[in-house]
């Protein structure tokens, strides 16, 4: 059992956790570096009107690629691991909500701006289900870390460990008597 | 527990995204901006448009007799006689639609477009390189914020007149290049944004510049 945990720590859980929190720290600083642009892809989005909710627009440009660099880091340190895990896949339903939204709606012309002007993986310029495709992949190790937690490579590991040694630790005038030896 | 432990973990982070965003926008030295204020659209002293009056229509002065589009001082900015009427754009002629609230006709675009003003593509690159207006620069607003954006940015005399095109419709994509252009501190002082996009521009018959560097005049077929 522990030679599997290991295993599946080694060989899943850790490259999952470098390669999502890896992605998201990625995608997160590139918007950082214009935000402005990050910007004006929700605004091209559609889903929310520009005249009434300008504010949120520009607030969520602000907070989001922070909050995507705040995941993918906690997630490749694998602290918090499930909390950051849930925040990337509500993100990444978000997002696969607003790109169905986009192909879908023919008067809607608008640049992703995932990773901000680099194109992974989608070399095409325009939303299309390659994007979709490539979030719903993402989805995956996010489901299974979501389940299984960040491993035994992971600081939570290590923390939990920790508690349950003390935990296991009883203390000596507690002991309770086993009877005759 | 552990459930609970999650959810509260998820709001934690997207509570410090938030916090961290706010503390970024109070300190960001170019604050982000999603609408031309009416002061970038009325800045500088935009250029008189010198539309020629050469269309199809009929416009003999019933009175006089002349024709107003003969005489050598037609050249106008806007038709007097032009009515002020809500517009029904399938009576227009498709140079005359009018676009948004703030933006020129494509009559008007060509005017400047022949008085040598620059014209800036804010499509996608694969859109520019397929066709553009003949001379066009592709300059979208994303670029515009690189270095190399604004280096071909600067290179356009800062009092010349630009109009922004983009594909058509509900472009945001010239609103927001203009934006680009008016927050770089270049200086300019007359940028227009042509109201009907590309496509329009090819379906009026205006000329288009071909990947190859052809120019052609982009007349659909079937029209004389």
């Amino acid at each position: 059992m522990s030679a599997f945990k290991w295993f599946e720590s080694i060989c899943i859980q850790l490259p999952a956790r470098l390669l999502l929190g890896g992605a998201f720290c990625f995608a997160g600083s590139k918007k950082l570096m214009d935000v402005q642009s990050f910007a004006e892809a929700i605004k091209g989005f559609k889903v929310l009107n520009v005249d009434t909710h300008e504010q949120l627009i520009i607030n969520a440009a602000y907070s989001m690629p922070w909050i995507e660099l705040i995941a993918g880091v906690l997630l490749i340190l694998g602290l918090w691991t499930r909390a950051a895990t849930m925040v990337i896949a509500v993100m990444l339903l978000v997002f696969i909500a607003a790109l169905i939204h986009v192909i879908t709606d023919d008067s809607i012309s608008a640049s992703c701006s995932c990773f901000g002007d680099v194109k992974v993986i989608c070399t095409s310029p325009e939303i299309g289900w390659c994007m979709v495709w490539r979030d719903v992949v993402m989805l995956l190790p996010a489901i299974y870390l979501l389940w299984r937690g960040g491993g035994k490579l992971a600081i939570d590991a290590r923390a939990e460990s920790k508690l349950e040694a003390q935990s296991s630790d009883p203390e000596p005038d507690l002991q309770p008597n086993l009877g005759p030896r | 527990m552990k459930c609970k432990q999650t959810i509260i973990g998820a709001l934690a982070i997207v509570g410090l995204g938030y916090i961290a965003g706010a503390t970024h926008a109070i300190f960001d030295p170019k604050p982000v901006a999603l609408r031309l204020s009416p002061a970038m659209l009325n800045q500088g002293n935009p250029a008189e448009i010198p539309v020629s009056i050469t269309d199809p229509v009929d416009r003999t002065d019933p009175d006089t007799g002349a024709d107003a589009g003969t005489d050598a001082g037609s050249e106008t900015t806007s038709d007097p006689d032009a009515p002020t009427d809500p517009i029904n754009p399938a009576a227009l002629d498709p140079l005359d639609i009018p676009g948004p609230e703030g933006t020129i006709t494509l009559r008007e675009a060509k005017a400047l477009h022949d008085g040598g003003a620059y014209f800036v593509d804010a499509r996608l690159e694969h859109e520019f390189n397929e066709s553009h207006i003949p001379y066009a620069m592709f300059l979208p607003a994303q670029r515009i914020r690189t270095r190399a954006g604004l280096d071909e940015l600067s290179t356009i005399p800062p009092d010349i007149t630009i109009v922004v095109y983009c594909v058509g419709g509900e472009c945001d994509a010239s609103h927001n290049t203009m934006m680009a252009m008016l927050n770089s501190g270049l200086g300019f002082t007359d940028i227009r944004i042509m109201g009907r996009g590309f496509i329009d521009w090819v379906e009026a018959g205006l000329p288009v510049e071909h990947e190859d560097g052809s120019i052609t005049e982009s007349k659909p077929e079937g029209t004389p």
